[in-house]
C-alpha cells in the first residue's frame, strides 16, 4: 500500500504502517461522520528537534531560579533587536540580569491588537499554522506556530506521565491517543502520530449525532480503539462519566479549562486511572500539570520562566497571588518576554521525584469552565463560543452572556480598520445554540466597565 | 560670576563627581531577610534636612514601594491610577533607583535651604526619562550623569557655576535622552518596515487560516 501524496505532506515521517493503521480508522465500519483532516506535519527536523528537547525536558534544569536562566536571558537580549516591541521600548542601558524587573511587560491586548511587533520581523512565515484563542480575556488571539513547537507539546505530555509513574507504550499502526469532546459541533478526524511512534490518533466528538451508526457505533468504536491515552476538558470528562464510555486509558489528561479537585478524583475513580489536570495557553503552549505530592500546578518546562506580579508591576513573593506573566516559550513565532497573561496564581517551589526544583504555581484562577445551554438543555462549551466566533473573522475582544431565558447577547470590540460582520457573527452562535436561541451582536467600542473581563458569562451553567 | 555663593559649588563637574561616588548602599537592592531599601524614607530625609520642612505624603506614597499597599490604600489607588497617564511602563524599582541618586546628589551643601515644593519638582520631574533610560545609566555613564545633573540645576531654577545660561541650555540639549533614544527606537523599528511586515503578516494570517493546522493531542486552550 503506498502512502498517497497530500498524507505525505501532511506527515511527512509516516510509515506504512502508520498509515495502514490511520486507513483502519478512517474506514472502520462503526467510525464517526470524520468531517476534517490533518497531518502532525513532523519532518526530519521537527524529530531531530523533538528528540533534543525530550532530552532537555528531562536533563535540564528547570527555570526554577529567581530569575531566568543565562539561556533565556540571551534570547530576550536578542530580542531587542529581532521584534518591533523591544526595539521601540527596551531602554537603553538596561541590562536583564541585574534589573529584570524593569523589563518592559505585554499584555493579551499588546498581543490581539498589534500582533506584528511580537513576531521576529525577519521569522519566515510561510512554515507557520494558524490556531487562534479566547483565553480568560476574550482577546481572540492569532496565534502563528511552527508544526516542530507544537510537535514538542509531546515531550510535555511524556514528563508530566513520567511523573505520575507512568510510560505509554505506543505501538504502529495500532490506536494510540484519542482527543474527546462533547459538543454540538467541532472538527472530528484521525491521523497518525509520528511522534508517538506511528499510532493512531482520532479526535471524536460523544453525542449521538456524530456517528452515523449513533450511540452504539460510538461504544463499539471506543471499546475497539482501546485507547492508552484519553484528552479532554472538564466538560467532556463529565460527559464521559454521564455517558460511562467504554475506555479504561492508563491516564486522562484534562486541559483547556479549571477542573474542580473533586472531580477530577470522581473521574479517576470511574476510569481507574490518573486525571491528569493540564494549564496551557495557546500563545504560551502547555505550562504545568498537577503532580502526585505537588500542592499546585507543577512548571515542567526547562525553557518558561513564570513570575506573578502585582498590581505595581513588582513581583510578589512566593505564595501571594498576583498576574502570571511568562518568559520564553518554544514557538518561534511568538517568543514571549513578561507576557502578563491575565491568569492569576501564587507562586512557590517543590522538589520533583528526580530531586530537582521547579515552581509551583497555586491557587491558580481564570479559565474556570462555564456552561452555556441549548434551547435542548445540552451543554455548549465556552471553548467552543469563542472559537465559532474567531472562525468568523477578526476582532479584539468579546463578551459573551447568556441569560436565563437562554437568550445571548456577544458584544465585540472591533480591530481597528477591519469590520465586523454582526450577521455572520449572529449566525454562527444561532449555528451552535442551535434553534430556539435568540442571538444579538452588537459591536462596541469600549466594553465600558472596570476590573474583570466578563468573557463568558451564563446564567444557565 | 562674583555672586555671595562660591562659584564651586553648582559646579556641573564637581556635582557629577558626588554623583558618581554614591554610596553602593543607596543601589543595591538587600538580601532578603535584610531591611529592605526604603526610598520613601530616604527621601523625606533629604526634604527634611535641605528644606527644614517634612516632606508631601504625595511624594512619600509615590515612592513607598509595596503592591500591598497599593492594592489596599485608597490613597495607593489614586497613585496607581495618576502613574498610568505618566508612564505606566516604567517599573517602580526604577523609579526608586532614581529617586536615590537625585536624593544623594539633592543633599549636597550646594542644595541647603531649597524649599520643599522645589525639591520635590526635581525629584518627580526626570522620571519619564526612565521610559527611554535604564536608571542605571544616570551613575554609570558620565554623559547620564553629566545629564541629570544638569537637569537637576534647570528643574530648580539654577545656572551651573561659570556658564552662561544659554550655553547650559545648549549643553543640556545636547544630551536629551529622551530624544537621543527616541530617534534610535523608532529607527530601529523603522515605521516602514514595520508596517510593510504587518501587511505581510495580515495577508499570511487571512491564508493561514484556509490552511490545515498540525494535529495536536490535547484539547485547544
Amino acid at each position: 500500500m503506498s502512502i498517497p501524496e497530500e498524507w505525505r505532506a501532511r506527515s511527512p515521517r509516516m510509515s506504512e504502517v502508520g498509515y495502514r493503521g490511520l486507513r483502519a480508522l478512517l474506514q472502520h465500519v462503526d467510525a464517526p461522520r470524520w468531517n476534517h483532516t490533518i497531518g502532525d506535519r513532523v519532518g526530519d527536523a521537527e524529530a531531530a528537534a523533538l528528540q533534543t528537547f525530550r532530552e532537555a525536558c528531562v536533563g535540564s534544569p528547570l527555570e526554577s531560579g529567581t530569575r531566568p536562566s543565562d539561556a533565556l536571558l540571551a534570547r530576550v537580549l536578542e530580542q531587542t533587536r529581532s521584534t518591533f516591541d523591544l526595539a521601540r521600548r527596551w531602554p537603553e542601558g538596561l541590562d536583564p540580569r541585574r534589573d529584570w524587573d524593569a523589563v518592559p511587560t505585554c499584555s493579551r491586548e499588546d498581543l490581539a491588537s498589534r500582533l506584528v511587533d511580537f513576531v521576529p520581523h525577519e521569522a519566515p512565515l510561510a512554515d507557520a499554522v494558524l490556531y487562534t484563542t479566547s483565553g480568560t480575556t476574550g482577546h481572540a488571539l492569532n496565534v502563528l506556530h511552527h508544526p516542530g513547537a507544537v510537535a514538542k507539546n509531546h515531550a510535555f505530555g511524556e514528563r508530566a506521565l513520567a511523573e505520575h509513574g507512568l510510560r505509554l507504550d505506543f505501538e504502529p499502526g495500532r490506536p494510540g491517543a484519542v482527543n474527546l469532546c462533547a459538543q454540538r459541533e467541532t472538527f472530528v478526524f484521525a491521523t497518525c502520530f509520528t511522534v508517538w511512534n506511528q499510532s493512531g490518533f482520532a479526535k471524536l466528538n460523544l453525542p449521538d449525532h456524530a456517528w452515523a451508526g449513533g450511540a452504539a457505533s460510538r461504544e463499539r468504536f471506543l471499546r475497539e480503539f482501546a485507547p492508552q491515552l484519553v484528552t479532554a476538558d472538564p466538560l467532556t470528562l463529565a460527559a464521559m462519566s454521564e455517558l460511562d464510555v467504554p475506555v479504561r486509558p492508563k491516564a486522562i489528561f484534562s486541559s483547556a479549562l479549571m477542573l474542580d479537585p473533586a472531580h477530577a478524583a470522581a473521574s479517576a475513580e470511574h476510569f481507574g486511572c490518573p486525571v491528569i489536570d493540564f494549564y496551557g495557553a495557546t500563545e504560551i503552549g502547555p505550562i504545568a500539570a498537577k503532580l502526585p505530592g505537588a500542592p499546585g500546578h507543577v512548571v515542567l518546562l526547562p525553557d518558561l520562566y513564570v513570575e506573578a506580579l502585582g498590581e505595581d508591576g513588582l513581583p510578589v513573593p512566593d505564595g501571594e497571588v498576583g498576574e502570571l506573566t511568562f518568559t520564553g516559550g518554544r514557538n518561534p513565532y511568538l517568543p514571549l518576554v513578561r507576557y502578563r497573561s491575565s491568569d492569576r496564581g501564587a507562586l512557590g517551589t517543590c522538589k520533583l521525584a528526580d530531586g530537582r526544583e521547579a515552581r509551583v504555581i497555586l491557587h491558580l484562577q481564570g479559565r474556570e469552565a462555564v456552561r452555556f445551554r441549548a434551547r435542548d438543555g445540552s451543554l455548549v462549551n465556552s471553548v467552543d463560543v469563542g472559537r465559532a466566533l474567531r472562525d468568523v473573522g477578526p476582532f479584539v475582544q468579546h463578551e459573551v452572556h447568556q441569560h436565563s431565558d437562554h437568550s445571548v447577547d456577544v458584544r465585540l470590540r472591533p480591530s481597528p480598520s477591519l469590520p465586523v460582520s454582526a450577521t455572520d457573527m449572529r449566525r454562527a452562535m444561532e449555528r451552535l445554540f442551535g434553534p430556539g436561541v435568540e442571538v444579538r451582536v452588537e459591536i462596541v467600542q469600549t466594553f465600558a466597565h472596570e476590573g474583570k473581563p466578563r468573557s463568558f458569562v451564563s446564567e444557565l451553567s | 560670576m562674583s555672586d555671595a555663593t562660591p562659584s564651586h559649588d553648582l559646579s556641573v563637574e564637581r556635582l557629577c563627581r558626588r554623583l558618581g561616588a554614591i554610596p553602593g548602599v543607596f543601589l543595591e537592592a538587600t538580601e532578603p531577610g535584610q531591611a529592605p531599601l526604603a526610598t520613601h524614607a530616604i527621601l523625606y530625609d533629604l526634604v527634611l534636612v535641605q528644606s527644614g520642612e517634612p516632606a508631601s505624603e504625595e511624594l512619600v506614597s509615590a515612592f513607598t514601594a509595596t503592591s500591598a499597599a497599593v492594592e489596599s490604600s485608597p490613597k495607593g489607588k489614586k497613585r496607581s491610577a495618576s502613574k498610568k497617564s505618566a508612564g505606566a511602563a516604567v517599573a517602580p524599582t526604577q523609579r526608586a533607583f532614581l529617586a536615590r541618586l537625585l536624593a544623594w546628589l539633592l543633599m549636597d551643601d550646594a542644595f541647603r535651604g531649597t524649599g520643599r515644593d522645589a525639591l520635590e519638582v526635581a525629584l518627580e520631574a526626570p522620571m519619564s526619562v526612565l521610559e527611554c533610560v535604564a536608571a542605571r545609566q544616570f551613575v554609570e555613564d558620565s554623559d547620564r550623569r553629566e545629564e541629570l545633573v544638569r537637569l537637576t540645576l534647570r528643574n530648580l531654577g539654577l545656572a551651573p557655576a561659570d556658564e552662561r545660561r544659554e550655553d547650559a541650555e545648549d549643553r543640556l540639549s545636547a544630551l536629551d535622552s529622551v530624544r537621543r533614544v527616541r530617534l534610535l527606537q523608532e529607527a530601529r523599528a523603522a515605521e516602514d518596515a514595520r508596517r510593510q511586515r504587518e501587511r505581510e503578516l495580515a495577508a499570511e494570517l487571512a491564508r493561514k487560516q484556509a490552511e490545515e493546522q498540525a494535529a495536536r493531542y490535547d484539547r485547544e486552550y
